[in-house]
């Protein structure tokens, strides 16, 4: 009784809330993975710890990265990309936008960075990027590979860009299940995940538990209906 | 350096060939001849005095800037407003220096203004600064409602004192007939001798 009052005392003076908001729907559950309010840290460390988590029952994840070149320095860009792909065997492609299948042009220095390979830390914490759009990454994962990738990523993102703007509601995001097994994405500095109904979330709540302690944080799980 | 016109044992042959140089030529040896040259008109003296050269201004950047970016003028009402800041406001530190690397998470978004989605279901702003870590991702919505009631007051209220100020000055003078006008003629702006005008 002393040790939790202790920690709520210790976490209102620190400030350390850490909001996780689940919200089920119609064959789907949402999860909202705040960033938490710890001495302004940047929280890119602890979102890549849960998405390798959540990614890790899955072979492949592939990575819609936005890319603003005057906002992040990346040097020369084709030396980038191929250091990537050479280092952890990685496909790569540049699009212009997270619907489009063309190359963005030469001269811009905006576009999305598309990689698809295993669910690894050491590559993803060279791309994922949280900051410069307010829609900066969409990820999947899944275990089986489809016969034209690319295509159904540009699907995929298509059905969560017409949710994301607010002109689908949430039931149409099981529509990208056909096509992927889980779909991830960070939005205002703020971590998402959707998963099918079927997947549980004991896990997930118990890893959360987890960070939270290593990060010396007070998590708050909301249950929204 | 340039060769010499006149060598020492005369005319130099190539000096000659070229038109500039007997120009010059021509000039050396004999000044009146020089006249017949054509001359820029530029060059020539002007009849007129000199007018004196206001001393250069120093515009500071910010000055420079907005005189060639003018913002639009604000619409009246609250959506176009929001739609205004979300194409206005909009600032972004492009190509920062390294040292300012730690003020940021991760992207350059010094303040912009975003329209709803989901997770955020309301106009908001948006930083990548830290430090404005607590306006990041607050509605702005009731704030710019209020900020444009305030100018829709304030702007009919201007139109009804100038349009009183209009009907109830100008315009009542003009219909009472009198006739004759008296100007004062002591006023700064009026030339004495046009003191009554009948």
């Amino acid at each position: 009784m002393i040790n939790r009052l202790n920690i709520k005392i210790r976490s209102w003076l620190s400030n350390n809330q850490w909001s996780i908001i689940i919200r089920p729907f119609d064959g789907g559950t949402l999860i909202e993975i705040q960033d938490p309010n710890f001495r302004l840290a940047n929280p890119v460390e602890l979102y890549l710890d849960i998405i390798i988590k959540m990614f890790s029952e899955y072979k492949h994840l592939v990575l819609c990265q936005k890319i603003d070149e005057e906002q992040w320095v990346i040097g020369i860009r084709e030396q980038f990309f191929t250091q990537l792909q050479r280092r952890y065997k990685l496909s790569t492609t540049l699009l212009e936008d997270f619907t489009s299948l063309h190359p963005p042009q030469e001269t811009t220095s905006t576009y999305i960075f598309e990689l698809y390979g295993d669910p690894r830390r050491e590559w993803l914490q060279e791309v994922y990027h949280i900051g410069g759009f307010n829609l900066p990454n969409i990820l999947y994962g899944f275990n089986a590979v489809p016969d034209n990738l690319l295509v159904e990523a540009a699907n995929a993102n298509s059905i969560f860009m017409e949710w994301y703007r607010l002109k689908e509601p949430d039931n149409e995001l099981t529509k990208i299940f056909e096509y992927m097994n889980i779909l991830a994405w960070t939005s205002d500095a703020h971590l998402w995940f959707c998963i099918p109904q079927s997947r549980s979330l004991e896990n997930l709540i118990d890893f959360v538990t987890d960070l939270a302690h290593k990060y010396s944080l007070s998590p708050n799980i909301q249950w929204i209906s | 350096m340039s060769p010499p016109l006149i060598s020492s044992k005369g005319f130099s042959p190539s000096s000659v060939e070229t038109p500039v140089s007997a120009l010059k030529l021509l000039m050396q040896l004999a000044p009146s001849a020089a006249s017949f040259a054509p001359t820029n008109p530029k060059s020539l003296p002007s009849p007129y005095p000199t007018p004196a050269k206001a001393p250069p201004r120093k515009e500071s950047i910010s000055r420079s800037w907005v005189s060639s970016n003018p913002l639009p003028p604000l619409p009246p009402d609250v959506i176009n407003v929001l739609g205004w800041l979300q194409k206005n406001v909009n600032v972004i530190w492009r190509h920062p220096p390294e040292f300012v690397k730690g003020m940021f998470i991760q992207g350059r978004r010094v303040i912009q203004v975003d329209d709803p989605h989901q997770g955020a279901n309301f106009w908001h702003i948006n930083t990548d600064l830290k430090i404005l870590k607590g306006i990041n991702h607050k509605n702005i919505e009731p704030l710019v409602t209020k900020f444009v009631a305030i100018k829709t007051s304030i702007d009919v209220a201007c139109k009804g004192l100038g349009q009183f100020a209009r009907s109830s000055t100008v315009m009542m003078l003009e219909r009472i007939p009198m006739p004759i006008l008296v100007v004062p003629s002591t006023g700064p702006n009026w030339p004495k001798q046009k003191s009554t005008i009948q």
